[in-house]
C-alpha cells in the first residue's frame, strides 16, 4: 500500500494522523500522547523519525549511507559468523590429520617467545640481586635464567636471523646490518633487496614493458615457523628482525627490522628551521620553514622519490601560538604543543602517478636562539594503506591498526639519529620509544588473546634503543636503563598472567650490552699499516672509499665488524691472490689488530676470527675475511662502518649512542628465562629454534645447528 | 505560519527549476538531487562527529578483518562478530545527530520533488475522480453546490453517507487554470503553474498544520467542507512512466553527487 502520512498537530493533547490510502480511505490513527513541557523533545524526535521511516528508510546520503552500511556489516557478521561454524568441522579434521605427523609428543600447547632486544644478562641479575625485577627472579627460581650466546659477531640481524633458522650465518647469509658490494666497494643492506625490474605485459598483439618496483628477502634457510604449517600449527610472530619483505606462513606475521620507510630509508626524520644547521643532518633530511606572517610558517614535508629520484612531497603550513600550535596539511588539522611529540598523522603523498601513505608523528620546540624548529619522524609506511608489503596476509598489519590505531612500522622505528644530532631532546625520545612500545604491547596481547595454540613470537626493541642512548647514565634508580628493566619486568609479568598450564613461555634477548666510549676506524689503521692506500693528495674519506687507491689495497673494512681482504678475481678490482697469499696476509691482520693498543695500554681488540673458521655453510664466502671482536667501550667507527677513513684510529664517541654490542660477542651474551626448566648448559640462540620445535612436538630438521634445551621427560 | 512558509519554499523550488522550464522533468530532478547530495553531505559533514566516525570505521575495519583472520576459530569469530555489532551500534548513535537534522530538510525536499514528480498534470479528456470529506456532515443532496472552470463536471454526484464524503468526475477542457467550486470555496486542481516541474496539487484541505509544509501536492484552502483529493490518472506519471520513478532519480544522482562530495570535502560517512 502507498501510504502518505498525513498531518500532524503538536498540541497539549491529542496527535493524530490521517493516512490516504490510493483507494482515497482515510484511515484516523487512534494513539494518543499527552505532550507536556518536559516531554516535548523526545516526543519530537520520534515523530521526526516516523517520518523519516515513512521516506522508504532513505534518511539522505551521509546517514543514508551510514544506515545502509550498518545493515551490510550486521549482515556480513551474522553470515561469517555462521559460515565459520559450518567450515569449523573441517578445520578441525585438517588440523587433526596434520598435528598426526608430529614427531614427538608435544610439552606445550602454546610457545610464548618474549623477545626482548638487547636485553642484558648483567644488569638483570643486578636488579634481580636487588629486587628490582622480581618477576625474572620468580622465573629464575621456578623455571630457568641464564646467559644465552649470541652469534659472531652480536649483531641483531645476524642474531635474529640465526634465532629463527637456527642455523650460523654461513648458512643464513647475514653477517651485519650492511653487505659490501664487492664489485663496486659500495656497502648495502644486508637483507633487503629492492629496485626495479622490467615487467611485461602482454594482451593479444599488445606487448607493453613497464618497469615495476621489487622487494626481495635476501636472508637464506627457513624461518622455524614456516615448518610448522605442515603440523597444523599456527603461528603469530610479531615484528622479528629480518622478516620483510614477510614470508608466507600459517597464521599471522607483521615484519620488523629493515622495513624502511617511505623514503626507502631505513629512518630518517626531518627536522624544518629558518636558518640552515651549519652541521650537515646525519640520518635525517633539513628543510627550510619559510616565513608567511607574523607566526605563520610554510615548508615541505618530502615523502618518496620517485624513479627520477625526486622527493614527492606536501606541503606543511605551522600556525603558532604561545604554546602551542596548528600545524595544516592539506585540509587537514594536528594540533601541536610545545616540546610534545604528537599522534600519528596520516599524509597522502603523490609520486609517479601513485597515491602513496604514510604516517609521522611531529613535535616542536625552539632552536638556540629561540625560533621554531619543527621536527618530524620519519614518514612510516602506512599500516592502514601500506605501500610495499609489510605483514602476511597483506592485511593482518590493517587488522592491527583498525584495532589499535596506527603504530610505528619502520624497522629501527625510535629515532636515534635524532636524539644523536639533538633534533630531539632525551624526554622526547623516551616519549616516542614508550610509545612504540605501547603500540607493540597492544599487538603482542592480541596475538595472545586470539592464539590459543601454536606459536606467538614477539620482538620489543625498547630495550636495545634505550641502552644504545642511555648507557652512559648508568643503570641505577631513576636512570632511563633501570626504567625500562622495570618496565620489562613487568611485561614478563603481564604475559605469565595470560598464559595457562599447559603453555611455555620463553624470555630472550639476542644480545647483551656494554659501553662504547671510543671509536675504532679500522680503514685508518689499515692505510697507516699499508694495507690500504690513498690516492694523491686525498687524506681522509666520509664515505665509500672515495679517493682510495684500489691497485695497491690490500684490505678494506666495510660494516661494524669485518675486515675483506682486495681479493683479485672476487672484488672490483683485487690485487690479492687467493690461497696462500691471502690466508698469510689474514694472519697478518689479525696478528697486528690483536696487538693494537690505546694511549693507556689498553688491548683494543679482543678476538679476530677468519671466517671459514666460525662459519659454515654455503654462504661463508658473503661474509667479511675477518671478524673483529672489539673489547668493551671499543667498537667500529662511525664513518668507516660505510667506507669512511677519519684522521685517527682511535678517537673518543661523542655521541648520545653510547652503549653498543657490536663487540666481541662473548662479551655481550643475550638473556634467557622460561617458566619451564631447560638445559641451559652452553646454551646459544641457535637453540632456541629446535627447542621450540621440540616443545611443539616438531624434530628439529637436519639442518638445524642447535640442540633443543628441553629436558628429556618433561611433561606437558 | 506553517502556509507562509509552505509558500516560500514551494517559492523557493520553483525558482531553482526556472532553467529547467523547458526541458523534460528529468533534467530538473537531476540537478535537484544533485544539489541535495551535495547540501545534505555538507550537513552531515558539520553536523557528525567526524573523528569519532572515523576511529569507529577503522575500528569496525579492524574488526572485520579479524573475523577473515580467524576463520578457523568460530569462538573469535563470535567474538568479533559481537564486538562488531557493537560498535555499528555504536556508530549508529553517532549519526543520529546528523540524521535528525538532516529529517527535516529531506523531508522538505522528499514532499516537494514528490509534488513536482510523482505524478503528470492531467491532460484533456482524462477524467478524474474527486472525493470531498465533510467535517461537519454531509450537506443535505439539493443543497451541495459545485461548480468548475476550465473543467467539466461528469454527472452523478455521489454521496457517501457512511464516510461523510461525496464522490464525483471532472473532466479538464484544456484550460490551464483549472478550479474546482465547493460551498462556495474555490480550490485549485492538479497543477499550480504551465511549465515541467511545477507542482501538481492532489488535494485539499482546510486545516492548518505542521505536516503542510511536507505536503505540499496538497492545497490549503480556507474554509468550505473540509478535505478533498483527486485521484489522477494512473497511467501517466513525470518520470519514467512510475509514480515512485522519480526516487529512483533522486536517490541515484544525491547518492552520486554526495559520494562525490564526500570525497572531495573528504567527509567520513
Amino acid at each position: 500500500m502507498q501510504v502518505i502520512l498525513g498531518w500532524i498537530e503538536i498540541d497539549d493533547t491529542v496527535i493524530l494522523g490521517n493516512i490516504f490510502s490510493r483507494r482515497h480511505r482515510r484511515i484516523t490513527i487512534v494513539a494518543k500522547y499527552r505532550v507536556t513541557g518536559r516531554n516535548r523533545f523526545p516526543f519530537f524526535i520520534l515523530i521526526l523519525l516516523l517520518y523519516t521511516a515513512s521516506a522508504t528508510a532513505y534518511v539522505g546520503p551521509g546517514a543514508g549511507f551510514g544506515i545502509v552500511t550498518s545493515f551490510l556489516v550486521f549482515l556480513n557478521a551474522i553470515i561469517v559468523s555462521l559460515f565459520s561454524a559450518l567450515i569449523w568441522p573441517v578445520t578441525v579434521l585438517i588440523k587433526l590429520q596434520r598435528r598426526r605427523r608430529r614427531e614427538h609428543r608435544r610439552t606445550a600447547k602454546r610457545v610464548v617467545i618474549l623477545g626482548l632486544d638487547g636485553l642484558s644478562p648483567d644488569i638483570a641479575e643486578k636488579m634481580m640481586a636487588d629486587g628490582e625485577m622480581p618477576v625474572l627472579n620468580k622465573l629464575r627460581e621456578e623455571g630457568t635464567f641464564s646467559r644465552l650466546s649470541t652469534t659472531c659477531p652480536g649483531i641483531s640481524p645476524v642474531a635474529w636471523s640465526s634465532f629463527q633458522t637456527g642455523v650460523n650465518p654461513g648458512k643464513h647469509g647475514i653477517f651485519d646490518f650492511l653487505a659490501p658490494d664487492r664489485k663496486r666497494y659500495l656497502a648495502k643492506l644486508s637483507s633487503v633487496q629492492s629496485g626495479t625490474a622490467p615487467s611485461r605485459t602482454c594482451l593479444g598483439p599488445f606487448r607493453r614493458t613497464n618497469m615495476k618496483p621489487f622487494v626481495k628477502l635476501l636472508r637464506k634457510s627457513r624461518p622455524f615457523w614456516s615448518l610448522l604449517k605442515r603440523y597444523g600449527i599456527r603461528s603469530a610472530v610479531l615484528r622479528v628482525p629480518i622478516t620483510y619483505p614477510p614470508e608466507p606462513l600459517d597464521g599471522h606475521l607483521l615484519s620488523g627490522m629493515c622495513v624502511p620507510d617511505l623514503r626507502g630509508t631505513q629512518g630518517s626524520y626531518t627536522i624544518f628551521t629558518e636558518e640552515e644547521p651549519q652541521e650537515a643532518v646525519t640520518g635525517g633530511i633539513w628543510r627550510r620553514l619559510q616565513k608567511q606572517g607574523k607566526n605563520r610558517w610554510r615548508a615541505e614535508l618530502p615523502g618518496p622519490q620517485n624513479i627520477e629520484g625526486e622527493y614527492a612531497s606536501v606541503t606543511i603550513e605551522l600556525d603558532i601560538s604561545g604554546e602551542s600550535a596548528v600545524l595544516h596539511i592539506g585540509k587537514e588539522k594536528l594540533k601541536l604543543k610545545k616540546g610534545l611529540l604528537s599522534d600519528w598523522f596520516e599524509l597522502r603523498f603523490r609520486s609517479d602517478r601513485r597515491k602513496v601513505r604514510g604516517i609521522s608523528k611531529f613535535c616542536l620546540t625552539e632552536d638556540s636562539i629561540g625560533k621554531p624548529l619543527l621536527y618530524s619522524t620519519a614518514v612510516h609506511v602506512d599500516p592502514l594503506f601500506p605501500s610495499v608489503p609489510i605483514s602476511h596476509p597483506v592485511h593482518y598489519s590493517k587488522y592491527l591498526a583498525g584495532l589499535y590505531g596506527p603504530y610505528a612500522t619502520l624497522g629501527l622505528a625510535e629515532d636515534t639519529w635524532a636524539l644523536n644530532n639533538g633534533a630531539v631532546s632525551e624526554e622526547t625520545f623516551l616519549e616516542q620509544a614508550w610509545s612504540i612500545f605501547k603500540e607493540r604491547k597492544n599487538m603482542f596481547f592480541d596475538a595472545l588473546e586470539r592464539t590459543h595454540d601454536g606459536l606467538i613470537v614477539c620482538v620489543f626493541d625498547t630495550s636495545d634503543r634505550i641502552q644504545h642512548m642511555f648507557w652512559g647514565k648508568g643503570s641505577a634508580q631513576g636512570s632511563p636503563i633501570n626504567e625500562m628493566y622495570r618496565r620489562m619486568d613487568s611485561l614478563i609479568g603481564e604475559t605469565a598472567e595470560k598464559l595457562g598450564r599447559k603453555d611455555m613461555l620463553i624470555v630472550m634477548s639476542d644480545h647483551g650490552f656494554t659501553s662504547f666510549h671510543t671509536c675504532v676506524d679500522f680503514n685508518r689503521w689499515l692505510l697507516e699499516n699499508d694495507y690500504l692506500f690513498l690516492e694523491d693528495g686525498v687524506e681522509t674519506v666520509d664515505t665509500s672509499f672515495k679517493g682510495v687507491d684500489w691497485s695497491r689495497t690490500r684490505a678494506w673494512s666495510m660494516g661494524l665488524a669485518g675486515i675483506m681482504l682486495n681479493l683479485r678475481g672476487r672484488e672490483g678490482k683485487g690485487i690479492v691472490e687467493p690461497g696462500s697469499e691471502a690466508v698469510s696476509l689474514l694472519c697478518e691482520i689479525s696478528g697486528k689488530l690483536l696487538k693494537l693498543e690505546n694511549t693507556n695500554g689498553e688491548r683494543v681488540i679482543s678476538s679476530v676470527y677468519q671466517s671459514k673458521s666460525v662459519y659454515t655453510g654455503p654462504y661463508v664466502s658473503l661474509g667479511p675475511d675477518l671478524v673483529i671482536g672489539t673489547e668493551r667501550g671499543f667498537r667500529s667507527s662511525w664513518s668507516s662502518v660505510t667506507g669512511g677513513i677519519g684522521k685517527e684510529v682511535l678517537y673518543r664517541n661523542e655521541r648520545n649512542w653510547n652503549g653498543d654490542h657490536c663487540h666481541d660477542h662473548r662479551l655481550v651474551p643475550g638473556t634467557l628465562a622460561s617458566n619451564i626448566k631447560l638445559k641451559t648448559e652452553n646454551a646459544t640462540i641457535l637453540d632456541i629454534a629446535p627447542t621450540v620445535l621440540r616443545a611443539l612436538g616438531v624434530a628439529a630438521p637436519g639442518y638445524m645447528e642447535g640442540k633443543s634445551l628441553i629436558q628429556e621427560g618433561a611433561k606437558q | 505560519m506553517m502556509n507562509a512558509a509552505g509558500i516560500l519554499i514551494s517559492g523557493f523550488f520553483d525558482l531553482l527549476l526556472v532553467p529547467f522550464r523547458t526541458l523534460p522533468h528529468f533534467w530538473g530532478l537531476l540537478f535537484i538531487s544533485l544539489l541535495s547530495g551535495l547540501g545534505m553531505i555538507t550537513v552531515f559533514r558539520f553536523a557528525s562527529n567526524q573523528n569519532k566516525i572515523s576511529m569507529l570505521r577503522r575500528r569496525m575495519g579492524g574488526e572485520i578483518l579479524g573475523i577473515l583472520l580467524h576463520l578457523s576459530n568460530p569462538g573469535t569469530v563470535v567474538k568479533f562478530a559481537v564486538k562488531l555489532i557493537w560498535s555499528n551500534t555504536v556508530y549508529l548513535m553517532y549519526i543520529l545527530i546528523p540524521l535528525i537534522l538532516l529529517a527535516i530538510p529531506f523531508m522538505l525536499v522528499w514532499g516537494q520533488l514528490d509534488a513536482r514528480y510523482g505524478a503528470a498534470e492531467m491532460d484533456k479528456d482524462d477524467p478524474v475522480t474527486v472525493t470531498v470529506f465533510f467535517e461537519d456532515g454531509l450537506p443535505a443532496r439539493d443543497n451541495l453546490e459545485i461548480g468548475v472552470s476550465g473543467l467539466e463536471l461528469m454527472p452523478p454526484v455521489l454521496f457517501i453517507d457512511t464516510l461523510d464524503e461525496v464522490s464525483f468526475r471532472i473532466l479538464p477542457d484544456g484550460n490551464s487554470l483549472r478550479n474546482l467550486q465547493i460551498e462556495g470555496v474555490s480550490v485549485k486542481v492538479a497543477r499550480t503553474g504551465d511549465w515541467n516541474g511545477c507542482r501538481i496539487l492532489r488535494g485539499f484541505d482546510s486545516g492548518s498544520s505542521f505536516s503542510r509544509l511536507f505536503s505540499p501536492w496538497i492545497v490549503r484552502v480556507d474554509g468550505g467542507p473540509g478535505s478533498g483529493w483527486y485521484s489522477l490518472p494512473d497511467i501517466r506519471y513525470a518520470v519514467f512512466g512510475g509514480h515512485w520513478s522519480w526516487i529512483a532519480v533522486f536517490l541515484l544522482f544525491s547518492s552520486i553527487s554526495a559520494i562525490a562530495g564526500a570525497k572531495i570535502f573528504k567527509v567520513k560517512i
